[in-house]
Parts: C-alpha cells; structure tokens; sequence
C-alpha cells in the first residue's frame, strides 16, 4: 500500500508542471508553433504576436474586426491601422482609420496621418520598405491602392479600381510586384448575377497589370515560386434557382506568370477560409484559417504540406493568423 | 407553408432596377449544427444582403456578435472586411426608395438594437429571432410593399416574417 501511495506521489510530482503549463497554453488561447513569431488578432483593435511561449499584446482593445495586418519577413516591424482611441468604444458604424507601423524592437506604434483607410489589408513589404494599402472615399467605395515609402513617408498612387471590396495584397519577395484579387461582374440571361473574384499580378516597373486565375486572397510565397489562394469548385450554382455558390472552398497555386495552376486542397461545398493563406518562411507549408465560428470569428487552423497535400490541424477555436516569421530573425 | 407562399407572392410584386444580394452561409457554429442536423438533417444557415447605395458605396449587412466572443449580436456592415460572410448568393431587385431606405434603416440598426438583436424587443437567439430573421424582415418589410424574399436554398431558423418595427 505504501508503495503505491509512493507511485501516485511521484507520478503526481512529475505530471503537475506540466499539467500547469498546458492549461496556461490553453488560457490564452493563441497560436503558438515551435521557432515561429505569428502574427494574430482582431485588429484595429485587437493585435497580438506570439514567439514561442512569450505573447506580446500591441492591442488590447475589443471591438470589430476591419483590417488585415502583415509583417515584415524578419518579423521585426507589424503594418496595420489604428482608430482614434476615443471613437474605438463609442461608434459602432465604421470608423476610418490611420495607418501605422509597430516596431518590435523599439515596442512603438508610428502613425502615418496622411493615409487613412476603412479596411481591409495593410501589407508591408517583405523587407520592411514599403507597404501597401487601399484608401476610399467612403466605406465600400470603389477602392485606390496607395504605397507608402517607409523611409520617405512619401506615398504613391497605384492603379484606380472600380472594386469596392477589398482587396487582399500580397508582396513578391523582391517588392517589385503585388498580387491582389478583385471583383469580376458575371451576368446570365442579362441580368446580374453574384460576382466572384479574380487574382491579378501587378508589375511597377512595367507598369502592367496581368490575370493569373480566378479566385481570392493571394499570398506571395516569401521563396517566390507560388502564389497560394482561394478557388471555386465549380459545379456548385442551382441556376435553376437563381442560387450561385461564391464562398471559394478550395486551395490552390499558382506560379507568378499565371502557369502551373493546381488544386492543393478541396473542402466541403459550403465551406469557407478566412484571410489569406500564411506561408511558413521556408516556403514548405502554408497555414490556413478555416472559419470555427463565424459569430465570435474565431478560426481552426491547419497546416498544409506543398509537396505532399497532408493537412494537419494544428489549433482549434483561435483568432485568426495573418503572418509568420522565424523566431530567432524576429529577437 | 405559409411564409413560401408569401414568399412567390413577394417575388412576383418586384419591380425594382436596384440589385440586392441575399446570401446565405452554414451557421459555424459546432452545437448549433449538430443539433439542426440532429432534428432536421439539415446544417443551419446564416442570412445576409448586400447593395450599392446611390453614392456608389457598397454594403453588406448581417447580424454578428463581437469578434473573439458571440456576444452583442448586432447588426454589422462587414462589406470589404475579412468577416463578410460569403456563400450561395440569389439577386433580387428593389426600387432606388425601397434600396435608399434599406441601407438607411440598416445603417440606423447599426449603432441602435435591432429587435432581434441584443437589447432589442424578443431579444436573439438561434431558433426565432436572429440574423436570418433580421435579413426577412428588412426586405420584406421595406417601404412600398416589400423587396421580394427569395426563398431559402436550405434550413434556416427564424426566417420568416416578424411583426415588430422593422421600418
């Protein structure tokens, strides 16, 4: 009897630790994976960056979800954009917002006042230069893409575009072309139907802007050989009806010049992924949010390999994840 | 099934230029489905519509609660956002009164409670009074006799007609 009293004494001993440290991951709820900085949250209000078992909370502020933060590829500087800190809590109706940077380093947010935007993505170059983002008149009105040099503060007009959503950017690696999707009008028998989206490449210096394939979300592999996005299924409309699918429920790639295009992953027919696919800086796998609850917009997120297609859940009911650098280039 | 049949008569009354998107998406919510595909073998779906307004801004309104928790379901313009819900979408038309007074009452729902939202008349919840509920009534009540309903492609509790003050 004694001895068994020793055996569950010493099994309780060695199991308490990590009993304790488990809970604590799962207290906090946030994405974590082994030598990754990530980038996560509910911005413009909620901003967090997980490194290992460390959290760093640049926000902490709840209310709703407009942006699509990025961060450099050494994970030292976040792009993102801020309310005004007295109109965060009081409106509820969209509030525009000033694009900023925080700097991981210095642990400050730095204010850009001539850039405002609404929503949407806020890309910053993979090597921290330049970033990207789309202004409007209004809310949901037709969109203008506008970069921002960094180390200048100037700011450079891109292509005008009728597109009111939108769109997600995405850097090459070299910062000399953008992927972004936008909205393409589709009509039958006349009349409009549901629009989907279509990804395009644009080139600055050449000045050109190309369609590689129709689908949403584009996300520059950081190796630049891929462009991994959002697809339709195709057979999924009840014409008949007047009903027409327009949630992309498949993961594809695509090369930069438009070739090479394939189906990586098909999810069920109602299925849906939120944010664009985030790439593991070895450029080998790609982490994706697939909506868990839509209401409190919290995500499950796989994993998945290129090369082989396997998918691996990795966390369960988390915020969304939007960018992942190495640990040690971002300490 | 009475609200089909006002449904048909609803589509058949529409006369307007103005296109409104009606969408409807699986509810993501884990208990919710397993027991609509418990009692009904159906997955349960989520209401939304989407228009352009005469200043050539486009919305898209749905009833959300908070990002990160459920709570404080209101009504929420989510067009452009990475929340916008998308799923099987159907057209249909409104009038330029009936679309301008839809996007200005939804707007006004947006910083008030709706009344199947939080804090609004029945209060929500998932079985009668919700997103779904909302998206009926906003166009079936609009002013001059209502923008058509179309019917839902699948399950979707709560959307019917609601006799409270939608307008």
């Amino acid at each position: 009897m004694k001895k068994w009293g020793v055996v569950v004494l010493m099994f309780v001993a060695l199991n308490l630790p990590w009993s304790i440290a488990s809970v604590e991951a799962k207290m906090d709820n946030l994405a974590r994976l082994p030598g990754a900085t990530l980038l996560m949250g509910y911005p413009p209000y909620n901003l967090v960056v997980t490194t290992g078992d460390t959290t760093s909370k640049l926000q902490t502020g709840g209310g709703d979800w407009y942006v699509t933060p990025s961060m450099s590829a050494d994970g030292h500087l976040i792009a993102s954009a801020r309310a005004d800190a007295n109109a965060a809590s009081s409106l509820r109706s969209r509030p525009k917002l000033t694009v900023s940077t925080y700097s991981m380093a210095d642990q400050r947010w730095a204010d850009y006042k001539d850039l405002d935007v609404y929503d949407g993505s806020v890309a910053i170059s993979p090597d921290g230069t330049k970033l990207a983002c789309i202004t409007r008149k209004v809310a949901g009105a037709p969109s203008h893409l506008r970069i921002l040099d960094l180390h200048t503060g100037a700011i450079t007009a891109g292509p005008e575009s009728s597109d009111n959503a939108g769109p997600d950017l995405s850097w090459s690696p070299d910062g000399r072309e953008i992927v972004f999707d936008r909205e393409v009008a589709r009509s039958a028998d006349g009349k409009a139907i549901p629009s989907l989206r279509a990804i395009y490449v644009l080139n600055f210096a050449a000045g050109t802007v190309s369609k590689i394939a129709d689908g949403m979300s584009p996300s520059w592999s950081p190796s630049g050989e891929w462009i991994a996005f959002y697809d339709y299924s195709p057979g999924r409309d009840d014409v008949k009806k007047g009903w027409y699918a327009t949630n992309a429920d498949r993961v594809s790639v695509v090369h930069p010049d438009g070739t090479g295009q394939r189906v990586l992953l098909t999810l069920q027919r109602d299925d849906s992924l939120k944010v664009s696919p985030v790439w593991s800086p070895d450029s080998k796998d790609v982490l994706l949010n697939k909506v868990r609850d839509e209401d409190k917009s919290t995500m499950d997120l796989y994993l998945l390999d290129i090369a082989t297609q396997k998918l691996t859940k990795k966390f369960a009911n988390v915020p969304p994840v939007y960018a992942w650098a190495v640990e040690k280039l971002a300490h | 099934m009475p609200f089909q049949l006002e449904t048909l008569a609803q589509q058949q009354s529409g006369a307007g230029t103005v296109p409104v998107v009606v969408g409807q998406r699986p509810i993501q919510n884990k208990w919710a489905q397993f027991f609509s595909e418990l009692f009904t073998f159906h997955k349960a779906y989520h209401s939304y519509y989407r228009l352009a307004g005469d200043d050539g801004a486009t919305h898209q309104f749905e009833v959300l609660g908070d990002p990160g928790g459920s709570h404080n379901q209101q009504v929420r313009d989510t067009y452009g956002t990475a929340r916008q819900s998308v799923g099987k979408e159907h057209t249909v038309y409104a009038t330029e009164a009936q679309a301008s007074a839809l996007i200005n009452r939804s707007e006004y729902f947006e910083n008030h409670p709706c009344p199947v939202c939080t804090g609004g008349q029945e209060g929500y919840n998932l079985v009668f009074h919700n997103s779904n509920s909302y998206v009926y009534n906003m166009l079936s009540g609009a002013p001059g006799g209502g923008i058509p309903v179309p019917a839902a492609p699948s399950i979707t509790p709560g959307y019917a007609r609601r006799p409270d003050d939608w307008y």
